[in-house]
């Protein structure tokens, strides 16, 4: 093949790849907004038992408010992801924080840090669009797996 | 290290090549993974992301993973290109352009991770498809130049060649082959080295920062310097035979004169 064709092949690409790019909503415009917790379930457990179990129940209330009772995402009721990186969260005694977070990797990681921008927690973003947010983190606690938490956008 | 090409080189020059390169390597990918959560030196894996990513319909990131093994592939295509372009005109060049080219590809990730970034997600990929692309060129120069027997951007076929090599090892009559050990000792070198780049990279990481990616060029530029003293040294001493020939037949065409005079 002749060199030339190789970087009009090239310059094509890239074109295309800026077109789809630029006319395409990334992971960080959808994750803009206010979100709230919607669901809990189990992705993945420990034994063939209990994953067949998990898979299809979700957790007992209980049991959720004592595997999340560390998490920052869980303690609270509303999560706004704003544009410039912030990330005010209201506890139900309407007290706000503000932390900062960012979407690392392909758009997939969410990491959350502190007031001194040190990193808190991340979470693997296994699914959002404009509506649904699925967050998926590893427990280490009592129970061994993988939770997945769901969020719901906020409809003001 | 780079003059050599192909058949023409020991395993002295590969040894040297693969440990200094399998070093940045290592060091660049866990560097890139703490940083960025994402693997730079090889992109196997992100083959499994590009088709599972393709059954759930996510789009984006199909755009971007397929981006990312381009890219991968692309710094294979230029270096390769590079050196059969070049080799004929000057080996040492041909050799160093893609390591130069790797070298401002980290600068340019360091200066900007130091000073610039904002940890944007576009950010994120643009300075993981530059690592990606870097990575390229460094597996693309040190393959196509040690006739693919020096990979050292990954471990899965060296993981491979090794389990396959300590097998045969286990007889006498491969012991005793020389090619057999050679191979082994290659490879099991670029892996100790690979591992000991990751180590030092995410222990340094922590306290320099992205100054680390300036550390990997270093060492780049110790394997660009190596050969260029080398060659500086030789043609001193080349110089020096001459002056010495020189000096000697001169004072030979002297001799018969001097006792001519007498």
């Amino acid at each position: 093949m002749r060199l030339r064709y190789i970087f009009i092949l090239l310059a094509v690409s890239i074109i295309g790849y800026s077109f789809i790019r630029i006319n395409m909503n990334s992971p960080e415009d959808l994750i803009i907004g206010d979100w709230s917790e919607h669901s809990w379930k189990y992705e993945r457990v420990a034994t063939p038992k209990q994953k067949k179990d998990a898979c299809t129940d979700s957790l007992s209330v209980a049991l959720k408010e004592h595997l999340g009772k560390d998490l920052l995402l869980h303690q609270n009721e509303t999560w706004t992801f704003r544009p410039n990186g912030e990330l005010h969260i209201s506890s139900p005694s309407n007290e706000t924080r503000v932390l900062y977070w960012r979407l690392k990797g392909k758009g997939d990681m969410l990491v959350i840090k502190d007031e001194n921008k040190v990193p808190l927690e991340h979470y693997k973003v296994t699914y959002i669009d404009k509506d649904t947010l699925s967050l998926n983190f590893e427990l280490d606690i009592q129970v061994k797996g993988l939770a997945s938490m769901t969020f719901k956008k906020c409809t003001h | 290290m780079l003059r050599k090409y192909s058949q023409h080189r020991s395993l002295n020059d590969n040894l040297k090549l693969g440990v200094l390169t399998a070093f940045v390597a290592g060091m660049i990918n866990v560097s890139s993974l703490i940083i960025f959560f994402s693997f730079t030196s090889n992109v196997t894996g992100y083959y499994a992301i590009l088709a599972a990513e393709i059954v759930k319909g996510n789009f984006y990131q199909v755009l971007i993973v397929l981006s990312w093994i381009f890219l991968f592939f692309f710094g294979g295509f230029v270096s390769n290109l590079i050196v059969i372009s070049l080799n004929n005109k000057n080996t040492y060049i041909a050799h160093s352009l893609p390591i130069v080219l790797e070298i401002v590809c980290l600068v340019a990730v360091g200066v900007y991770g130091d000073f610039f970034y904002e940890e944007t997600l576009r950010e994120t990929e643009i300075m993981v498809a530059i690592m990606l692309f870097a990575m390229g060129l460094q597996n693309g120069l040190t393959a196509s130049i040690s006739n693919f027997s020096v990979k050292t951007t990954h471990l899965t076929g060296a993981t491979t060649d090794l389990g396959i090599l300590f097998s045969m090892l286990t007889k006498k009559h491969f012991r005793n082959n020389r090619a057999i050990t050679d191979k082994a000792k290659l490879i099991f070198s670029i892996f100790i080295s690979y591992v000991t780049g990751a180590i030092v990279a995410s222990y340094f990481f922590g306290i320099i920062r992205f100054k680390i990616f300036y550390v990997a060029c270093l060492v780049l530029v110790v394997v660009l310097l190596y050969d260029f003293s080398k060659i500086r040294y030789f043609k001193f001493l080349i110089r020096r035979q001459r002056q010495e020939r020189d000096a000697n037949r001169s004072t030979k065409e002297k001799e018969p004169q001097l006792i001519k005079n007498n």
